[in-house]
């Protein structure tokens, strides 16, 4: 299964990332700060099953009207706690959706469209381990 | 054709490795992962978290409540834990020994067995002038509600803490090799010695015949297989069981994949009106010690997340998701671990891979929120003014599934580290793991290879 994402496929997820993150006056939403551009980082290192859910996933909400979108993403994220029987479902949604849209957005790489502050200096987050003595 | 072939490179697969190896034996080590050194690991969370783990650090259980996390990469778990070393309590070894009639657990065996590895790898606290402002907050709490803590022994050395290092970048690998991973400790004294290693080998069976055991699998994507006198299963109980079961040992080991354990752990996140930043410098230092913990089956540790993985713990989404994350900076967070008394199983799904079920039962629920309440009372005495829980439990101490014990029927692993039935199958990582311990399992598995690795050795 190739990991490209179709034109299609690539609007879905941001209207989803737009719902998980819609941005504020400091914040990109996920679409204005293009990580998306980068969703190779993650699905080139899927496994085949993995990835064929999220080509279904993605072409199935690009159907989707806005209001049912959004109505759908409610249920995923209100899953937690059920015990009915399909929550399972739901919750491995919630996972693949939350760690799909979180790790584009928190990965510090932005797309060249994007003029907001990037996500990683209004957090703050700055790491590094001192290797200079190693240089020589 | 090897003596020995060791399939899986953590922890356990390391040690065992430079035990054979250092005896003389002709051993290769098998890993499904790629490897990376400190010049290569994968930068940032996104790519480390997606290179390093088993589907990206978020295979689920049946019913999609728990993420467990495992390393795939040389060095396995070694590489992208934390290195703690923690000594099991003469507790652990008691209620072991009772329940399998293996005599060796007991405290003053392992007791040596520790002291020889803690006299070979570098271990340390770290000191109080290092601990961070998100251990401050930990350690102050706790005295202040009249808890006992400790600080937590590390497998690292030189990590240059004067010089502003910061150790949650190690969680994808250390770029200084300070962190004394299998890597960079027995896989590369094993090296030294002859080992032969084959990074991107995925096993697919084992087949015994007639004193010789071969690894059918495939190597860099091509089918390849190897032979050996012995073969040592190393890669925890999410590896070591379906390869079992996909050779055939389930139809003579019933217990195989079950007594399944994780350690189910969650966060709990503070927020303050100063800075934290609870993600700089020595990240982890310290850990809870009390015995009122332990009767209570849970255990607390001072710790932090990078901003992806706390985006994704945190409740909420859009804009109550957004705000505590701006506040990143002013986090507190402690994560509980919870000693789980109900057994998971591990079964095979329909495509030769694993089925998780290990529900979180009201017992194991109960202490995750009795531990709560406790943090939350931490957190707000130390003048926390939001607390908040994660809804997300994730497992990285994966144990048992492999169970040793005398008895074929109600166990897999013999004492002597065999699989039952087996005269040329061996496993000593966690998945031999009776029951889960409550405590950090890695020194101990350090410890069980060891020996392990030396009864093979005098066999």
């Amino acid at each position: 299964v190739k990991s490209n994402l179709t034109r299609i496929q690539i609007k879905s997820l941001c209207r989803l990332g737009d719902i998980y993150i819609p941005g504020d006056e400091s914040l990109p939403s996920f679409t204005e700060l293009g990580c998306v551009e980068h969703y190779a980082k993650i699905l080139d290192y899927m496994d085949n099953s993995d990835l064929i859910g999220i080509h279904l996933l993605l072409w199935a909400f690009s159907i989707m009207p806005n209001k049912l979108l959004r109505g759908l993403v409610n249920m995923i994220e209100n899953s937690q706690a059920s015990k009915s029987s399909g929550a399972s479902v739901l919750r491995l949604l919630r996972v693949a959706l939350r760690g799909l849209i979180f790790t584009l957005y928190y990965s510090g790489y932005s797309g060249q469209g994007n003029n907001k502050t990037a996500p990683f200096e209004v957090l703050g987050f700055e790491v590094s381990v001192y290797v200079d003595d190693l240089k020589s | 054709m090897y003596d020995f072939i060791i399939i899986g490179s953590g922890v356990s697969g390391g040690r065992i490795a430079h035990e054979l190896t250092s005896g003389g034996a002709k051993c290769a080590l098998l890993e499904a992962g790629r490897e990376f050194g400190a010049k290569t690991f994968p930068l940032g969370e996104i790519n480390y978290m997606n290179q390093l783990f088993w589907r990206g650090g978020l295979e689920l259980n049946a019913d999609a409540s728990l993420c467990f996390l495992r390393g795939k990469c040389l060095g396995g778990g070694s590489v992208i834990n934390q290195a703690l070393m923690n000594r099991f309590t003469p507790r652990v070894f008691d209620e072991w020994r009772q329940l399998t009639g293996v005599d060796y657990f007991d405290e003053k065996v392992f007791s040596r067995l520790y002291d020889q590895l803690q006299d070979e790898v570098e271990m340390v606290e770290i000191e109080a002038r290092y601990r961070n402002r998100n251990a401050d907050i930990f350690t102050s709490g706790l005295d202040r509600l009249g808890y006992a803590w400790k600080p937590l022994l590390r497998s690292q050395h030189d990590c240059k803490l004067e010089r502003g290092s910061d150790c949650i970048v190690c969680l994808g690998g250390c770029p200084r090799d300070a962190k004394q991973s299998s890597l960079v400790t027995t896989i590369k004294w094993a090296r030294q010695k002859g080992l032969e290693v084959f990074p991107e080998f995925r096993v697919s069976q084992i087949i015994e015949k007639k004193g010789e055991v071969k690894a059918r699998g495939a190597w860099k994507g091509k089918p390849h297989e190897l032979s050996a006198g012995k073969v040592i299963l190393a890669c925890g109980p999410l590896g070591n069981v379906p390869i079992l079961r996909r050779s055939g040992f389930h139809k003579k080991l019933p217990s195989l994949g079950k007594g399944f354990y994780g350690h189910p752990q969650f966060i709990v996140f503070g927020v303050f009106k100063e800075e934290i930043n609870g993600f700089k410098g020595a990240f982890q230092s310290v850990a809870s010690d009390d015995e009122k913990f332990v009767r209570s089956g849970f255990k607390l540790e001072n710790n932090f997340t990078p901003p992806i993985s706390a985006a994704f713990l945190l409740p909420g989404l859009g804009a109550e998701n957004l705000n505590v994350m701006k506040k990143y900076r002013n986090m507190a967070c402690v994560e509980i671990a919870v000693k789980d008394e109900t057994p998971g199983e591990i079964k095979a799904n329909g495509s030769g891979g694993v089925k998780i079920i290990k529900p979180l039962t009201e017992t194991d629920s109960g202490k995750k929120k009795k531990a709560f309440a406790l943090i939350n009372e931490i957190l707000r005495e130390e003048g926390a003014l939001r607390v908040l829980e994660s809804d997300q439990g994730f497992c990285l101490h994966l144990m048992g599934g492999c169970g040793i014990g005398e008895d074929g029927a109600t166990s897999v692993v013999s004492p002597d580290f065999l699989v039952h039935g087996s005269k040329n199958v061996y496993i000593a990582d966690s998945s031999i793991f009776p029951k889960a311990p409550g405590i950090n399992p890695s020194f101990t598995i350090m410890a069980l290879s060891l020996k392990a690795g030396r009864e093979m050795l005098r066999r």
